[in-house]
């Protein structure tokens, strides 16, 4: 086991590697830079000069190392982030790392909740739709998540912001609280410190602005499909009979059914979540919801070089990290599977 | 006789949409014995057994009677059917691999099934289990307990099925192809075992099976199945004997034997699927004694004085 998740981890290495590449890379051919937005003739007051203009924008990336080839930048970001440091945003100048830990937790707070609404909705669905199955119920349930699923993020939290903030306003629509609210700093994530604070004003106005974001990250039911699947699976075995011509009640073997249901959706469960706390940059863009993705998106407008790297590579491990604990859990899960056994 | 059947299985008929699987079949088992079910696939056996404790799908349509200790089970209440499975009538599944629930352990599986029926605490139910699991010859019955199915041979899940068939101890257990995923080595074992285990619970057992010599090494008395009817009935020793139904001597002849120089004889044609009712004898199409007479119906019952029936227009003269 211990072998396994070290064997794992090395791979996320690797992985984070080619991700670094692609991220360092990829942005500095995009065309813009940030020293053209900072130095850009009279963008200031006073009129500069054009040589003061060049001299200082030498001296600026000159001073965060945006000298010499790509390549002798890349090794030097590389060198830096193997001591720990992502950075300093070139335009906020605080550090990217900092700027992660105050955004990453609100990020987390919401992919949480869409997920929450994901298994409400997912889970019912799912399994009445594999007991009943071609039932009314079952179609109504796949339509729902076949609807769910193809439609945009965007789109549909766009709509839900008509609906519940123009034609009927009774959610707010942007931000992670009322405006004057403030929570205490424990954990780092607003809703928790706020319950643990019994700070119930913030606590419910956090609630209140989660609810239309999560609902856009989650009402794709995206879990009923697989639920379903694996459920319908494991109905047509001969075992779920065999329990059943031993006088089990057919709740039991429901539960039974469920039971090794489970290790499969949990797995899909895993994989997903991790592209969703990377896909929430467009939920969060959409409710100004002020996260890692809506401080990537700002990051990406200003071509804040170290800011994108440091989310991008965020999100990767985020990524990686969901796949390993999915399939830990799997083992754990699910007797037949000896996670030593894969690499 | 007052004898009081066991189970009594009375003009049952089993639809799949248009297919008929099963029509009108009628046997009766008597406490202890041994009793045959043999035919080819498609025959009607499973959907006959599946049938007997109500557990075919629901798209499946079943008429007809079945009695269990006098008491009909066809079409009976979720909860009668409940108390007859598992304590009344036990099921071994064909296939031992897929009959055991593969994320969960032998014994918590064992100890469920008997907790359903007896009031027991768990240590109770856990001693029962492993007694049960040494009589069924498996060696180290605690570490069985603990382990998964996928951690057991093929033979040993074949135990573990029949223990989790008899752990409630029922007075019939329907033994549905129990061999047939086993090694040729294994399966004689199993088997004999099967058949011990219930001798010494005084269970009968309803022995499913495509193999003759099954039958001729294991049964009392047997029926022998095609297209869904009972096209014979009888004492298995009369049975092999001297068949009277033309079906169940093609399907002697059509049995290889060593030592014997005779030549087996395959039977011509394929067995039949029964589309809509049956209007004839289901075998006339292969059967070298088939008339006109056989298209009209299906040929009614004939009952001999010992017992012994069959469903044929043309039947064979007993040898002497």
């Amino acid at each position: 086991m211990t072998k396994f998740v070290l064997k794992r981890l090395a791979h996320t290495v690797i992985v984070l590697l080619g991700v670094s590449v692609m991220v360092f890379f990829l942005i500095r051919y995009l065309p813009g830079d940030p020293l053209d937005v900072l130095f850009t003739q009279g963008s200031g007051d006073e009129v500069t000069a054009a040589d003061d203009l060049a001299e200082g924008r030498r001296r600026f990336a000159e001073g965060i190392g945006m000298v010499g080839s790509l390549p002798s930048q890349y090794l030097n970001f590389l060198s830096e982030i193997v001591q720990g440091d992502l950075g300093t945003s070139i335009f906020r100048r605080i550090p990217v790392s900092t700027l992660i830990a105050t955004t990453l937790p609100l990020t987390l707070q919401l992919a949480i909740a869409g997920q929450i609404v994901n298994i409400l909705l997912s889970l019912p669905l799912g399994i009445v739709g594999a007991l009943k199955q071609n039932s009314i119920w079952d179609r109504g349930g796949t339509a729902f998540a076949l609807i769910g699923t193809a439609m945009p993020n965007f789109w549909q939290g766009i709509m839900l912001i008509l609906i519940f903030a123009v034609w009927w306003p009774i959610l707010p629509v942007s931000g992670v609280m009322d405006l004057g609210l403030s929570v205490e700093h424990i954990t780092g994530i607003p809703i928790v410190d706020a319950f643990v604070t019994g700070n119930w004003p913030a606590f419910w106005s956090i609630i209140r602005h989660l609810i239309l974001p999560a609902i856009t990250l989650g009402a794709s039911a995206s879990l009923v499909r697989i639920l379903r699947s694996s459920l319908l699976e494991v109905k047509h075995q001969d075992f779920m009979d065999a329990y059943r011509a031993r006088g089990l009640r057919e709740r039991s073997v429901t539960s039974h059914m469920m039971r090794n249901a489970l290790p499969t959706t949990v797995v899909i469960f895993g994989i997903r979540l991790g592209a969703i706390i990377g896909g929430s940059v467009v939920v969060e863009t959409v409710f100004a919801y002020q996260g890692m993705g809506w401080l990537l998106i700002n990051a990406i407008n200003q071509r804040d070089y170290p800011l994108i790297q440091g989310i991008v590579l965020t999100f990767t491990v985020f990524t990686v990290l969901a796949n390993l604990l999915s399939d830990i859990v799997h083992g754990w899960l699910d007797p037949r599977v000896k996670v030593e056994a894969k690499t | 006789m007052i004898d009081t059947p066991l189970l009594e299985v009375n003009d049952l008929s089993v639809r799949f949409g248009s297919v008929a699987a099963v029509s009108s079949v009628s046997f009766t088992v008597r406490s202890g014995e041994v009793f045959g079910v043999v035919g080819e696939s498609g025959a009607g056996k499973s959907a006959t057994a599946k049938a007997i404790i109500g557990l075919l799908p629901q798209s499946a349509r079943v008429e007809g009677s079945v009695r269990f200790r006098g008491e009909e089970i066809r079409g009976a209440s979720d909860a009668t059917l409940r108390k007859v499975r598992g304590a009344g009538i036990g099921y071994v599944f064909q296939d031992a691999l897929t009959a055991l629930d593969p994320v969960r352990k032998i014994g918590v599986q064992l100890i469920e099934s008997l907790q359903i029926h007896k009031d027991v605490s768990r240590k109770e139910a856990a001693k029962v289990a492993e007694d049960l699991l040494g009589e069924v010859q498996i060696k180290d019955p605690a570490r069985c307990m603990s382990s998964f199915p996928h951690q057991l041979s093929g033979g040993m899940r074949q135990r573990v099925v029949i223990a989790a068939a008899l752990i409630a101890d029922p007075a019939l257990i329907i033994a549905d192809e129990v061999t047939s995923a086993l090694d040729v080595t294994v399966q004689r074992r199993v088997l004999d075992l099967l058949l011990k285990v219930c001798a010494d619970r005084g269970a009968a057992v309803i022995m499913i099976t495509h193999d003759l010599g099954v039958v001729a090494q294991t049964c009392d008395r047997v029926a022998v199945l095609y297209g869904g009817i009972v096209a014979e009935e009888a004492d298995v020793f009369d049975l092999f004997d001297a068949p009277r139904h033309p079906y169940t001597k093609a399907l002697l002849q059509s049995m290889p034997r060593i030592g014997e120089d005779v030549p087996f004889v395959p039977i011509p044609g394929s067995a039949i699927q029964v589309v809509g009712k049956l209007h004839s004898c289901p075998f006339a199409g292969r059967c070298s004694y088939a008339t006109q007479e056989c298209l009209v119906d299906v040929p009614p019952v004939t009952t001999e004085e010992d017992g012994r029936q069959y469903r044929c227009v043309h039947a064979l003269e007993p040898v002497s």
